[in-house]
């Protein structure tokens, strides 16, 4: 499911999975997209991409300021998904 | 006398842009209201409370930012009309008019609340705002989506007319209630152009539903919505611009520190949620009533741009809520 989404949001972003997944910050991604100019356009693309395989309704998206980076949001959603042991 | 809440309906029936100016022209005579007047011959009682300053030393730097809010407004509307004007000249019309409007119109009334807030503040014996800090708050305005800058804004005026209306409830000094609540009768008026302005750009297909919904969204998000303001854990940087909702003092040892009760609590706060609710409709014609209904909205408009399937997403939302509840 993760790969999906990881997917989806590199297609909403008009960019490569590398380009979104490979460590630089959001704000880095947003630089690097043709498309987006600030961070609504990065919560379209993870929100879409959440709605693309039907998660609307099991998890928050993370607030996250623009130095953080696209897998430190998908790490807090992976942690919502995950039962509590 | 009333605003133009469906701006398209009016542009298909045959008005033209000068119509619609003409309309806004007479309205903002009609509501004009002067500082001078509102002033004249009148002092601050003793009973100017420090929560009383508290909220102008808050509100007369808020009104700073209005400006270049504006001029952005102004200047990439009739940009972005220009560049629709062969592909959709019915969104291109809206353009013009919202950009005209807040050109005239919006800078004009916002001059007031900036001027009305100085006075109160000299008469309160406060400290003016610096000259640095005057010119902090005049700072660009992003560049972005009308239709989503249209909301933001709305919401930015939904947030000051529920504050100036606590002010003008709470304070116990005539004058203070009076500038207060003149100036919050003008951003209610905002607040419904700008949802108007939104409604005409999402009916005339310059944006899809989902950039009124998205801005929404991140308004009143609970985990660090841009209503929670400088409440929130984390603030993005911004380039030049002040988001004057970001700096609001709350540090118990601060002099002009707002309380809860002023920004985040009880009616206070349940009445920018349920203004945000009512924008969202307007704009959309889209029914929610609680943050969740917002979410599944925005959601689905991600997947669609039909408005019933919205619709629909956000009941069948609601009822399998209420089913697992039951």
């Amino acid at each position: 499911m993760f790969a999906e989404i990881r997917t989806n949001i590199a297609r909403r972003l008009q960019l490569t999975e590398e380009e979104v997944f490979d460590g630089r910050t959001l704000s880095a991604v947003l630089v690097a997209s043709p498309t987006a100019i600030n961070s609504i356009d990065l919560l379209d693309a993870f929100a879409g991409a959440l709605a693309d395989v039907g998660l609307d309704d099991d998890v928050e998206l993370p607030t996250m300021t623009l130095d953080h980076t696209a897998d430190d949001v998908l790490s807090a959603l992976r942690k919502q998904l995950t039962p509590a042991a | 006398m009333l605003i133009m809440t469906d701006v398209v309906k009016e542009l298909r029936a045959g008005a033209t842009i000068s119509d619609v100016l003409r309309v806004q022209q007479s309205y903002h005579e009609h509501r004009r209201w002067a500082t001078d007047k509102l002033f004249d011959g009148r002092r601050l009682s003793s009973n100017v409370s420090q929560v009383d300053k508290a909220a102008l030393w808050h509100s007369s730097r808020a009104e700073l930012t209005t400006q270049p809010a504006g001029i952005r407004l102004a200047v990439d509307g009739v940009r972005l009309a220009n560049e629709l004007r062969e592909t959709n000249p019915l969104g291109s019309d809206v353009l013009h008019i919202a950009a005209a409007w807040s050109a005239r119109y919006w800078l004009e009334e916002e001059a007031h609340h900036e001027v009305a807030f100085g006075r109160l503040l000299d008469m309160a014996g406060m400290d003016a705002i610096e000259v640095d800090d005057v010119i902090e708050h005049r700072g660009p305005f992003p560049a972005d989506n009308y239709a989503r800058v249209s909301i933001l804004q709305a919401c930015v005026e939904i947030e000051a007319c529920v504050s100036y209306g606590w002010v003008s409830r709470q304070s116990e000094d005539p004058l203070v209630r009076d500038v207060f609540h003149t100036i919050m009768k003008d951003e209610v008026q905002h607040r419904q152009y700008f949802a108007s302005f939104a409604k005409a750009l999402v009916d005339s297909g310059v944006y899809p539903i989902k950039d009124v919904l998205s801005m929404a969204y991140t308004w009143i998000r609970p985990d660090g919505g841009e209503t929670f303001g400088s409440a929130r854990e984390a603030q993005s940087e911004r380039q030049g611009y002040v988001n004057w909702w970001e700096q609001t003092r709350t540090d118990e040892d601060d002099e002009f520190r707002l309380g809860d009760d002023a920004l985040h609590e009880g009616s206070v706060h349940a009445k920018k949620l349920t203004s945000v609710f009512a924008l969202v409709r307007e704009a959309t014609g889209i029914q929610t009533e609680s943050y969740d209904d917002l979410k599944r909205a925005y959601f689905a408009s991600l997947r669609t741009n039909d408005v019933d399937r919205i619709r629909s997403a956000v009941s069948a939302g609601a009822a399998r809520e209420a089913a697992l509840a039951g």
